[in-house]
């Protein structure tokens, strides 16, 4: 079957950039402080993580610290379940292994990326967390249509930050 | 399988058990604010990570030793009523692990009292471990058929999955290297297999199931013959 190669986020290129070093060619972000003091009624729509991996632990240890962080997260260990989720949880930002039961993470971004739905909340951030970090399982994740791939152990802060970055961009 | 996938896949497999262990253990050492029920949680499941971590190690040191040396294999002369019975229980004692229904199946006039040269256990785990990817991954309520009987010079003990769930390409694509999937559980049922002559053969069927194969050479004198499944059977 052929396939067109599905679309990145601009955030998620940016984060990509900024990964990898590079200077993004956007403008920075304005210097005014964040107000951290809002009325309950105001507080912006909280940003939706989905986590996928079939190691439990992996994906429980992670919905955790991204739950303690703010984000509202759903977890998934298999392939169909993730793009079952990912309908119902609408997420701004999905953490993928490529290793999965039924359908491989690979084909789940693929089918991700070929959601309309999920894109009209805004640009959907696809990052490959994987134990496969040669430089084909990579160029194969791109090809998927992930916007990054971190290879385990992840850094748990380098996952906020990445995130951080599009939430504040995107929600 | 060359080097360089082998050892991708060992890296793959021993960073997963890594990384939960690196994120429970971030979470406690860098969190203030756990709740006890969740430091509770991460202490646990940083336990299961080093569990599945030392039997990832337990499960390469048997991957590297079949690899160099299938010698190391215990092969005797063992009657195929015994392996039958020990295969069956085996696979109904994992599905019910998983809440799996079994039906096991073998030709009505199949001859039993023949004899496979094996290494009793190290098949026995194999075939657990090659039933794995159905018994946890296929769809709910989806039984797993056994059906024992001899296709030419071979015994085939065949596992199918009539439902494999609704995307799924079979749940044994599990056993493709290039698809990136493989495991060393897998690997290593693979390699027992290879070390007793035989091989795996995965299908998928028109109805979304999926069906895998493991043939065995029989002995050169075993009168076996080829027949209709009982079919009659009823799971048990």
């Amino acid at each position: 079957m052929n396939r067109t190669a599905p679309k990145r986020s601009d955030d998620a290129t940016a984060a990509l950039a900024a990964m990898s070093g590079q200077t993004s060619t956007e403008a920075p972000d304005s210097e005014s402080p964040r107000i951290l003091a809002l009325d309950p009624s105001e507080q912006p729509p909280r940003c939706r993580v989905l986590v996928v991996d079939d190691n439990v632990d992996s994906a429980r240890s992670m919905a955790m610290l991204l739950q303690l962080e703010g984000y509202e997260v759903e977890c998934a260990f298999d392939g169909e379940e993730a793009l079952a989720r990912a309908e119902s949880h609408q997420p701004h930002a999905v953490i993928l292994d490529l290793g999965l039961p039924l359908l491989n993470g690979y084909e789940v971004a693929r089918r991700l990326r070929e959601t309309p739905a999920l894109s009209r909340i805004g640009p959907l951030l696809l990052i490959a967390l994987s134990g496969y970090g040669r430089e084909r399982d990579r160029a194969r994740a791109a090809e998927a249509g992930f916007d990054l791939h971190l290879t385990k152990p992840a850094d748990p802060n380098e996952v906020l930050q990445v995130l951080a970055r599009h939430r504040d961009r995107s929600v | 399988m060359d080097a360089d996938a082998f050892a991708s896949l060992v890296r793959h497999e021993l960073n997963n058990p890594l990384n939960a262990m690196s994120g429970w253990l971030h979470l406690l050492a860098a969190r203030s604010d756990l709740s006890p029920d969740m430091t509770q949680r991460a202490l646990e499941g940083a336990r299961r990570a080093v569990d599945q971590q030392i039997e990832q190690i337990g499960l390469l040191s048997r991957v590297l030793q079949l690899a160099g040396s299938p010698s190391t294999l215990r092969i005797t002369l063992n009657p195929l009523d015994s392996l039958a019975a020990e295969w069956e229980a085996a696979l109904r004692a994992a599905g019910q692990r998983v809440n799996r229904a079994l039906r096991w199946r073998h030709a009505v006039d199949l001859d039993l009292s023949a004899t496979l040269s094996s290494d009793k256990a190290a098949l026995g785990t194999a075939i657990v471990q090659l039933a794995q990817p159905a018994l946890k991954h296929a769809a709910e309520g989806a039984e797993l058929q056994v059906d024992l009987t001899r296709c030419g010079d071979e015994l085939c003990l065949c596992l199918s999955i009539e439902e494999g769930g609704q995307n799924a390409s079979g749940v044994w694509y599990l056993l493709d290297a290039e698809g990136g999937n493989l495991t060393l559980e897998l690997l290593h049922a693979r390699l027992v297999v290879q070390a007793h002559g035989g091989r795996l053969d995965r299908a998928e069927t028109a109805q979304g199931g999926s069906t895998l194969q493991i043939r065995l050479p029989l002995d050169g004198n075993v009168p076996l013959s080829t027949s209709a499944l009982r079919r009659d059977e009823p799971p048990r």
